[in-house]
């Protein structure tokens, strides 16, 4: 058994010859006589009815702006019904070809149409059979192209060696006028906007939500002031009052005020709402 | 040792192995303009340009390394790449390597990458067969292809082009390289 040979498949319809014991395959036996799974091997590496049908133009030596449409299309067909023979599924393009074969062939029957306006040529019915595969060849032609190009991971191979991660940052390039620059500037920060140095991060929504729920445990009312942490500025009025709020929004505390502009008071609601819902 | 060059410095201490460890912490090619800002401005292109000689020449006895010079946006530039000898010693301790490229990819890749951006439907229009998914989801998982966005048009289909990495992994200098795809077959070399 030589079926090995066959089961290299070549990759381009140019050379897809199959060879059966190493003698090329030339013709379809006359005979139907099919060798092996050698028929369904190479029928089946077609990448559809395009490549099927440069195929047979090839191999028949035609003129592609002279397809021969209605030889074509018995051969096109022979062959689809070839393939149906060894039961290999034949994809909804290859039908749609056949129609479309077919169409073209009943048109070249028919007197050419008038093409309106301009007394041009008539529009040759297999213009755009042709346009298309003139497409399909160009496409394998470049696939062809970028194949034979050298290619990283089977050609050649990138190297490299990674670096240690948490590199330090590189040393900023310094001259004297930025470092005044800089200074004049932190100088001036410095003096502006000393109240505003706060840090953001460590002031989570989450986390304050929390914090205020333990402070309220034992179920005693507390003044809202005793919530605020005045070293935090602002941003931490602003995160504590959301915290505030989305407690109330779900139900886990609340508060009341005696008299305008007098003090707040927080209390917790009833101990079955007090989990900080995830999602609201 | 005879090897020395007649035109280029003697590069000074250390210079051809900072050079050599710079090209292998950096996949990508390097011009002697990125090299010089890497090792130092004072340091004269000539002799970093010294250094990469006497690495090339260090690295011809290396049977699977080698110091690739190619040209890109008109300047040289270097990167260390292992031969294709390499290959099959690779190959044996890790066989879940890239797999090789079908035609139906090949195809695909080359229509985006000549005709982008392109859509599924004009790679199915220009292949006669419908675009397997898998395939465009091989070619973007190896980093050759991306979304370029969605056409406005009914449907807004995806359009599709290659990246940055596939004309590097293909050694293409940039996609104005790519043949003239009208020429590649036209009516009057198909009907040889």
């Amino acid at each position: 058994m030589h079926s090995s040979d066959v089961s290299a498949a070549p990759r381009r319809w140019e050379d897809a010859t199959p060879r059966v014991s190493g003698e090329p395959l030339e013709q379809l036996p006359l005979d139907l006589y099919i060798p092996a799974d050698a028929l369904a091997i190479w029928l089946e590496q077609f990448e559809g009815p395009l490549d099927l049908l440069l195929y047979l133009i090839r191999k028949h030596n035609i003129d592609i702006l002279e397809i021969p449409v209605a030889e074509v299309t018995e051969q096109y067909l022979d062959y689809l019904e070839l393939m149906k023979s060894m039961a290999i599924e034949l994809a909804a393009e290859y039908l749609l070809m056949a129609a479309w074969l077919a169409e073209i062939k009943s048109r070249m029957l028919l007197p050419p149409e008038p093409r309106g306006e301009e007394d041009d040529e008539p529009v040759d019915p297999r213009a755009e059979l042709v346009e298309r595969l003139l497409e399909y060849e160009r496409t394998t032609r470049a696939a062809g192209w970028l194949d034979e190009r050298p290619r990283r991971d089977r050609d050649w191979f990138a190297v490299a060696i990674d670096p240690p991660p948490n590199l330090p940052p590189p040393p900023v390039p310094a001259d004297l006028d930025g470092l005044i620059g800089a200074m004049k500037h932190l100088l001036r920060e410095g003096s502006v906007k000393r109240a505003h140095h706060v840090r953001a991060e460590p002031l989570s929504i989450r986390q304050r939500m929390t914090a205020i729920l333990g402070g309220l445990s034992a179920g005693r009312p507390r003044p809202l002031s005793d919530f605020f942490v005045p070293e935090e500025g602002r941003m931490g009025i602003a995160v504590c009052t959301v915290a505030i709020l989305e407690l109330a929004r779900t139900r886990a505390v609340d508060w009341e005020q005696d008299d305008p502009f007098g003090p707040v008071t927080l209390y917790r609601l009833e101990a079955g709402s007090v989990e900080t819902e995830e999602d609201p | 040792m005879t090897d020395e060059p007649q035109t280029l410095p003697e590069p000074p201490e250390g210079l051809v192995e900072l050079v050599e460890a710079l090209l292998l912490a950096q996949s990508e090619p390097l011009s002697l303009e990125a090299l010089g800002a890497m090792v130092g401005q004072e340091t004269e292109p000539a002799l970093i340009e010294a250094a990469l000689d006497r690495l090339a020449a260090r690295l011809d006895a290396h049977r699977f390394i080698e110091l690739e010079r190619s040209v890109r946006e008109g300047r040289p530039r270097w990167r260390l790449v292992a031969a294709a000898s390499l290959a099959p010693y690779l190959k044996a301790g890790d066989p879940a390597r890239p797999p090789r490229l079908t035609r139906a990819a090949l195809e695909t890749l080359a229509l985006v990458a000549w005709r982008q951006p392109i859509t599924r439907g004009e790679i199915e229009a220009a292949r006669g067969v419908a675009v397997n998914p898998q395939i465009v989801k091989q070619l973007t998982e190896r980093g050759w292809v991306r979304s370029l966005g969605h056409r406005d048009s009914p449907g807004r289909p995806e359009m599709l082009g290659t990246t940055p990495a596939f004309l590097q992994d293909f050694g293409i200098e940039s996609l104005e390289q790519l043949p003239d795809f009208e020429r590649l077959a036209g009516q009057d070399d198909i009907d040889v």
